[in-house]
């Protein structure tokens, strides 16, 4: 098992978003969690990657044997887990290939491997940055200053695919996105899945599971995975739209 | 001989330096006895400023003011002490002065082109040379009040001159080092420079201020910068004075038509600094850059002051000014844009930022614009600010530590100015000591809050 949430609560100040979410993810596996706007899908992304805004106020996560919990943010990301943002930060100053190459070299560090100065990771960047055709010329900017945002979206894949993660986490990755870029976001995305890692895409569409098929969908709804299914529930959704699923689970409760 | 004091209230500050006046240059010509006598006479008339002066409100010069201090000691560090200093650029054209003297065996200039001078006013007196730069020195009056100004001109023994000639182009950058080294009582030191870039010229110089020990010292700095039509100039400065030392400088630069003075001043060290710059553009189509940084930490005192005075149609001038201020300390920008009546078509652009990384940090500015002529795009903004949460977190979700995370992000800030600097090897050790401290600051930060 890579990844066990259990009965997760979290706050955003006062409001409780997330109202116990269980979800267990194992190697190997895709999941996609879907789910109307204001569900508290992004939150339960964020909050696992430790973003301060969020409280966890009861439950337990367990990620790769250990208490994710109990880890700051650049632990989590250096034990293996990576959020692909909605919303990329901007960086104005940091060039992409110092950013990653510090990113890299900050993993390396944690695992007691050699870092890579800035002539070797060059090799390695030209190599990870087919996985999403991203142009070599984008490594001298700065961090998503001026990208367009299927541009933002591609370097979010791109370090990915340089940090090599055993969970990724893609809150909204597919949002935006016009056809093409699309389709480049998503080889790349499978490209970078193994029968090691694992991947939990947060979408509101269901066009991006045309894409990378998943093994698993979620539904949340108020703060609760409510429904799970395998990928024909996603179609069904696209179909039907969520207030079915609403109704379903007030009549179970 | 000796000098009646004129007033009462003449401090202990100035009358220390006004012990008789001698001629400071052994063979200077009469011109420039001249000179340095009428200023000598100056600091006689010049009042200390205090804060009630306009120009010195936001904090008190009495750490300086209240100092005495002695003729520089000569001491001779070895080669090792500029281990880390020397630019590969200018390995045939660097000038080390040690406390104010000029050391000919740390120095190296070499292979310069033809009729380009690179030298010292006292090598150019003792050669009788000095002749030829008599109508650029002490020319430009906007200093005429400023105290240190005047100490500077009446005081100063050396200094580097640089003349280059019409049509050449000097590709190595002149490095000018200025070291300080520990004395057994606190000591001034009046650097003078003089750069004169003839027609269509070309040269690039760096001037750096380091100090090898904790010393307490004066550094008291004057440049002077003639551009004429079509000269380029490139100058980048490194302030990195100890934290005990004083530092206060004048950079004056004159520009002709068509010429591009460009310069990037990184202000680092010392216990109280004030760099002033005074831009007069004297000419159509001239390009003017007065850029800078400044990081001060602990209770250092880092304060710019400049002036971009437009006297002429169609020229462009920019400043973007940096300030990084951690723990205690305290920065201060002031920044004049004048655009004269005759100045239309003028492009001028100005933004001071300011990042404070403490709870106690303190930051002053004072942008100010004057515009006589009404056909002018003008721009000028402040802001001060602190790191952003989000970018934090998006950096430590990539796996960097807290401490990595700040420094970078607050490297980047630093950075635009820093990626101005066109010599390379200087560009790269400021980065790493920039980033090394804001590293080590940070870190003080974290085990303090664990």
């Amino acid at each position: 098992m890579l990844l066990e949430v259990k009965n997760l609560h979290v706050n955003a100040g006062d409001v409780e978003i997330l109202k116990g979410v269980n979800l267990t993810v194992n190697p190997g596996e895709v999941h996609a969690i879907m789910g109307p706007n204001g569900s508290g899908k992004s939150t339960l992304a964020k909050a696992l990657a430790g973003h301060p805004a969020y409280e966890v106020t009861q439950g337990s996560v367990q990620f790769d044997g250990v208490d994710l919990l109990e880890l700051e943010t650049d632990e989590r990301a250096r034990a293996g887990l990576f959020l692909a943002f909605q919303y990329p930060i901007e960086i104005p100053g940091v060039t992409n290939s110092a950013f990653l190459r510090t990113a890299y070299n900050a993993l390396m560090k944690s695992r007691g491997e050699d870092e890579l100065d800035p002539l070797e990771f060059e090799d390695l960047i030209e190599e990870r940055s087919k996985i999403v055709e991203m142009d070599p010329s984008f490594l001298d900017r700065a961090v998503n200053v001026d990208f367009s945002g299927g541009e933002k979206k591609r370097n979010e894949i791109l370090q990915m695919a340089v940090l090599q993660p055993k969970l990724g986490l893609l809150d909204e990755t597919d949002s935006g996105l016009d056809i093409d870029a699309l389709r480049t976001v998503a080889a790349g995305i499978n490209k970078l899945k193994s029968a090691d890692n694992a991947i939990v895409m947060v979408t509101h569409y269901q066009r991006l599971l045309n894409y990378i098929t998943p093994d698993f969908v979620h539904v949340m709804v108020g703060g609760r995975l409510i429904k799970s299914g395998g990928k024909e529930l996603a179609l069904e959704l696209e179909e039907r739209g969520y207030d079915w699923i609403v109704e379903e689970s007030r009549g179970v409760a | 001989m000796s000098v009646a004091m004129t007033t009462e209230s003449r401090s202990a500050f100035v009358q220390q330096f006004l012990s008789g006046f001698e001629a400071r240059i052994d063979g200077a010509p009469a011109w420039l006895v001249t000179l340095q006598k009428d200023a000598y006479g100056r600091v006689q008339e010049l009042d200390v400023p205090g804060r009630r002066d306009e120009e010195w409100r936001f904090f008190s010069l009495r750490a300086l003011t209240d100092q005495q201090f002695r003729t520089a000691p000569a001491r001779l560090p070895d080669e090792a002490a500029l281990d880390g200093l020397r630019l590969e650029e200018a390995a045939e054209s660097t000038i080390v002065f040690v406390n104010g003297q000029y050391v000919p065996e740390l120095s190296v200039v070499d292979a310069l082109p033809e009729g380009v001078t690179v030298s010292t006013w006292k090598e150019l007196a003792a050669s009788n040379q000095l002749d030829a730069v008599k109508e650029y020195a002490g020319k430009n009056a906007y200093y005429a009040d400023d105290l240190f100004y005047a100490l500077n001109t009446a005081s100063f023994v050396d200094g580097v001159v640089i003349v280059v000639p019409k049509n050449v182009s000097v590709k190595a950058p002149i490095h000018i080092v200025n070291l300080s080294t520990a004395a057994a009582a606190p000591y001034a030191v009046h650097p003078r420079n003089l750069i004169v870039a003839e027609e269509s010229s070309e040269v690039t110089v760096v001037e750096e201020y380091v100090s090898l020990d904790d010393a307490v010292y004066f550094t008291n700095a004057v440049n002077e910068f003639y551009l004429a039509n079509n000269a380029q100039v490139e100058h980048f400065k490194v302030q990195r004075e100890s934290t005990s030392a004083f530092h206060i400088a004048r950079n004056l630069v004159h520009n002709e038509t068509d010429s591009r003075y460009h310069s990037a001043a990184v202000m680092l060290g010392a216990k109280i600094s004030r760099n002033d710059s005074y831009a007069r553009i004297d000419g159509t189509n001239v390009d003017c850059t007065l850029d800078g940084l400044a990081y001060v930490s602990g209770t250092q005192i880092a304060d710019t002051h400049s002036a971009m005075d437009h006297q002429k149609p169609h020229s462009r001038s920019h400043q973007l000014h940096k300030v990084i201020v951690d723990e205690r300390a305290h920065t201060v920008f002031n920044g004049k844009i004048f655009v004269q009546l005759d100045a239309q078509k003028t492009a001028s652009y100005q933004l001071n930022q300011s990042l404070i990384l403490s709870e106690r940090g303190k930051v002053d500015t004072k942008p100010q614009l004057e515009i006589l002529a009404d056909d002018v795009v003008c721009t000028h903004g402040a802001t001060v600010g602190q790191l952003e949460d989000d970018q934090l977190f998006y950096l430590e979700s990539r796996g960097l530590d807290p401490i990595t995370a700040k420094s970078l992000l607050t490297y980047a800030f630093a950075a635009e100015v820093v990626e101005t600097i066109n010599v390379e090897s200087l560009k790269l050790r400021l980065e790493a000591d920039i980033f090394e401290r804001l590293t080590k600051q940070a870190s003080v930060q974290v085990d303090e809050q664990a």
